[in-house]
């Protein structure tokens, strides 16, 4: 992508209060918001910043410029007082704890950092996902216009900004390092989303329970202990007469099936095998969250009783 | 459709740590943190879309736009954290609405006070 022509190409942006800056298109994608649309093709000729007026702008275009290799003139007019927050959401208050009145305080005090990155960029979730996600509550005929795909990025972004922030001053309250999920859960009930605890504190036991054989150091490699999760339950029923054997330690203990069928046999054990441990495979089995899964059930696991097969 | 699986995210775990850690008072974040905020977005999403949907139907639009969003982030307390977001046209069109009402309905005891 770095070919002369798309070099010289010019990006054109107006801030909110309707003043136009041409910048090289490099140059403005540093910014993930105007990357993401110039990519997704919402950049005809203007790139609307509704949230940004002049001034910001320029400062941070000027920002842009100088800590990009592509320098050159662009249309920026005055540049504001030092010290004006160059975030390009005016009043993001990433980092200011906010009262629980929801009046988020106006993010210019006492130096608050704002939302970006060394290199300036902000960071939102990728669009498609956040759209198929909104797909899921709206009605088969609606359509979203761009304006809004882009302020429900940014407000998912402000979401995880402000709950982050009120766990963090609980963690920084009691000492702690770490930011847990149950500050998280916390976090979101003192901030007003008491709905969302419940399912959240379900799902994060859920999440646990299948991750719970992750950290164990003798597990690895060997996936016929219960944290498989990706079992496939056509496996189990594909087999051929061995699967009507009642679920036992070890396959070498079934009786040979006839010579015709001894392709499926190797695949069947496992699952048995993992059935019988039990541990946290019977509500994996049936919470329907594991459907097909990968193909990773096939692994190494079937290995070690397989020469009593094979003739 | 919405099958909490846990091995594909519906939100990239990496992306909402750097949203997280863009916090500079943000030290270590549990592995499991950034999971479980994926799982938090996709509902926010919902809860969001949804209200601002609400307002498209309202106005008898099958299109979901910006000020539908406006809308449901003035009239939704809980959505207060987000009113820089969205641009204060939006807003004022809610609040014009909002004052008119203030006009029609004038508490008695307001009146009392001018009096005296």
């Amino acid at each position: 992508m770095a070919s002369p022509v798309e070099k010289e190409k010019k990006i054109v942006l107006r801030s909110s209060d309707g003043e136009v800056f041409e910048v090289e298109e490099a140059t403005a994608r540093q910014s993930k918001t105007i990357s993401n649309m110039i990519d997704d093709g919402c950049a005809e000729d203007t790139i609307p910043l509704s949230q940004v007026d002049a001034k910001t702008l320029a400062k941070v275009i000027e920002y842009c410029r100088t800590a990009s290799p592509f320098a050159n003139g662009i249309n920026a007019s005055q540049a504001g007082p030092a010290g004006v927050n160059t975030n390009l959401q005016a009043g993001w208050a990433a980092g200011t704890p906010v009262s629980p009145g929801g009046t988020a305080s106006t993010a210019t005090a006492s130096g608050t950092q704002p939302p970006l990155d060394r290199r300036g960029q902000e960071h939102f979730m990728p669009i498609t996902n956040v759209i198929r996600i909104m797909r899921m509550i709206l009605p088969m005929h609606a359509k979203i216009s761009d304006d809004a795909k882009v302020t429900i990025l940014e407000c998912v972004s402000e979401y995880i900004s402000f709950i982050t922030s009120e766990a963090n001053v609980r963690c920084q309250l009691e000492q702690r390092k770490t930011i847990a999920a149950e500050d998280v859960i916390w976090a979101m009930g003192k901030l007003g989303f008491d709905d969302y605890v419940g399912p959240l504190r379900r799902f994060l036991q859920r999440y646990r329970e299948s991750h719970e054989g992750d950290h164990s150091i003798g597990l690895r490699g060997g996936e016929h202990f219960p944290i498989v999760k990706h079992r496939r339950h056509p496996q189990i029923t594909a087999a051929p007469s061995v699967c009507s054997q009642p679920p036992l330690m070890c396959s070498s203990m079934l009786p040979p099936p006839p010579s015709s069928s001894l392709m499926m046999p190797p695949t069947a054990p496992p699952p048995r095998f993992n059935h019988l441990s039990g541990e946290g495979s019977g509500p994996d089995y049936f919470l329907g969250m594991y459907e097909g899964g990968d193909d990773e059930g096939t692994s190494n696991s079937h290995a070690p009783p397989m020469p009593d097969f094979f003739p | 459709m919405a099958k909490a699986d846990f091995k594909n995210h519906s939100l990239p775990s990496a992306r909402i740590k750097k949203i997280m850690k863009a916090d500079e008072d943000v030290r270590r974040i549990a592995a499991e943190t950034p999971v479980l905020f994926s799982r938090a977005c996709e509902m926010f999403i919902l809860e969001l879309t949804c209200r601002s949907w609400a307002y498209a139907e309202e106005n008898k639009r099958r299109r979901l736009q910006k000020n539908d969003i406006a809308q449901a982030i003035t009239r939704t307390d809980v959505f207060d954290f987000l009113v820089y977001i969205v641009p204060e046209e939006d807003l004022r069109e809610e609040m014009n609405a909002n004052d008119s009402l203030l006009y029609y309905y004038v508490p008695p005891h307001v009146g009392l006070w001018a009096r005296s």
